[in-house]
């Protein structure tokens, strides 16, 4: 049998990051025995490419609709879904039509005021936000609602998360799809190996995030090691910022005075990650706004202990005092009373880590989400 | 096929919103006025008094003053903190160009211009 994955984009040598976490899936699907075939939607008129073994194929909506009425696929799985996407199943006849899998990962798939953080920067932005929210958001919106209720496809939808089905997707769309699977993002365990945390690893705390827009909450880091400078202990304590971005030196900037606070301006490989990791204790990562929290995965699956919000879909991946330390949203201080926390509680510290790195890999470890999707995948068609 | 639950999610949204609208007091309370030239004054003595109202984000202000027979030379006064000048000047018909730009943007700058037929009132008068 074989697989077709439509997707915006996917990651190339010449873009190694353009949803690499696809190819992750893709390369675990070939493992198991999966053939999968790869098409990016454009406009643009490109040559197909290979990736790592996997052929990467262009096409607009058109070419992707006479693709699909000459190759017989079983199922056809989405990512970041849209209605040009889908254009290709809608012009084939109803008994011709595949068994259709569609991944919601974030923004596909809630309201964009939920991402208002992200119009701020200028009047412009919010303006071309507001006017998007007719042309585009509304007839996604009208779109994805369709696909969701109707009783002519044979159609299955995952989400990253329940709270992240319960508190974005349904009360956006207002409906919830007959089938459904919660399976989470990858957080690739063999990448983020588990290294055993000592009680000093406390006092290095980093945080490695975009600096491009306001949710991903950097201020608040920012404004967390102000209030911590207040402390006693404050020079014991290590703090390495990575990230690019923006925002980065607008942020930043006030931290220059502290000279245990060491700025790594720059975009991160996520090959140097667990290098990264290996040599922290403690996670700094605020958000705003997140359907997984995939960063903090991958931190805590290398066995540091993350200080986030409780916001979105991370409550879902931590449990407070057991495997990672929560704040309610914006709260800077109590993020810094959980770093105290961390730092007055070294054995608890010491167990957090080692629970954060378990329960991460037995909830989103690349075994379990991999063999989870090839049941969605493979099975339970009627 | 089991509902949204509508409770929950407006829930959230409620706490969400009350941090959009935290951030957006922090946006207005914050963002810098747009530059505007709102008026110019002129009074008539034995001087020609002239006052810039502009609004904007740290203002500086300037006078062109031209007398329109060109008797006199043109008076550029260049750039100040204070919006008020005052001119010694005789009896005449002149135009004044009152400019007020941003200290920190080098091409922000509005200006008005105006004619005045300038006749110096006397105190003991």
């Amino acid at each position: 049998m074989k697989y077709l994955m439509i997707c915006n984009a996917y990651p190339t040598l010449q873009n190694l990051y353009a949803n690499s976490f696809l190819h992750r899936r893709v390369k675990a699907y070939q493992q198991k025995g999966l053939e999968v075939d790869i098409v990016v939607i454009t406009t643009k008129v490109l040559k197909d490419k290979y990736y790592d073994g996997v052929h990467i194929k262009y096409m607009d909506e058109y070419q992707i609709a006479s693709y699909l009425k000459v190759n017989d696929y079983s199922t056809v799985l989405f990512h970041f879904i849209n209605k040009k996407m889908f254009y290709g199943i809608e012009q084939l006849e109803e008994d011709r039509r595949p068994n259709i899998v569609v991944w919601l990962h974030g923004f596909e798939a809630e309201a964009w005021h939920r991402r208002y953080y992200n119009f701020l920067e200028n009047v412009a932005q919010l303006d071309n936000a507001l006017e998007r929210k007719e042309t585009v958001f509304k007839p996604q919106r009208e779109f994805i609602r369709d696909i969701m209720t109707r009783d002519d496809l044979n159609i299955k939808f995952i989400y990253v998360s329940q709270r992240f089905k319960e508190l974005y997707v349904d009360p956006y769309v207002g409906v919830v799809p007959e089938k459904y699977s919660i399976i989470h993002n990858i957080i690739d365990d063999e990448l983020f190996e588990y290294h055993k945390k000592s009680a000093d690893d406390r006092m290095k705390i980093c945080t490695i995030r975009p600096f491009t827009a306001r949710n991903y909450a950097n201020d608040i880091t920012v404004d967390v090691i102000k209030q911590l400078s207040r402390k006693k202990y404050f020079n014991k304590l290590e703090f390495n910022i990575y990230g690019d971005g923006k925002l980065f030196n607008v942020l930043t900037n006030s931290l220059r005075q502290f000279d245990n606070v060491n700025l790594h301006k720059g975009f991160v490989k996520q090959d140097d990650i667990p290098e990264i990791h290996k040599q922290h204790g403690i996670y700094l990562g605020p958000s705003r706004h997140d359907s997984q929290g995939v960063s903090l995965g991958e931190a805590m699956s290398s066995g540091l202990v993350p200080v986030t919000n409780a916001i979105g879909g991370i409550p879902e991946f931590i449990s407070h005092k057991e495997t990672g330390m929560l704040a309610s949203r914006d709260n800077v201080s109590e993020m810094v009373e959980h770093i105290d926390y961390l730092y007055k509680h070294a054995r608890n510290f010491k167990k957090m880590s080692a629970q954060a790195a378990k329960s991460i890999k037995k909830q989103a470890g690349l075994n379990v989400v991999i063999n989870k999707e090839i049941e969605v995948i493979t099975n339970g068609w009627s | 096929m089991a509902g949204v639950n509508w409770e929950k999610a407006y829930h959230d949204l409620e706490d969400h919103i009350e941090a959009i609208m935290r951030e957006t007091s922090d946006l207005v309370n914050n963002a810098a006025p747009k530059l505007k030239l709102n008026e110019v004054y002129i009074t008539k003595t034995n001087t020609l008094d002239v006052i810039i109202d502009a609004t904007g984000d740290k203002m500086e202000y300037a006078i062109d003053l031209i007398d329109r027979k060109g008797k006199m030379e043109t008076i550029k006064t260049g750039y100040q903190k204070s919006n008020t000048f005052s001119f010694e000047i005789p009896d005449g018909r002149y135009s004044v160009t009152a400019y007020a730009k941003e200290s920190a943007k080098d091409n922000s700058r509005v200006f008005e211009k105006i004619s005045v037929n300038f006749k110096r009132v006397l105190n003991d008068e």
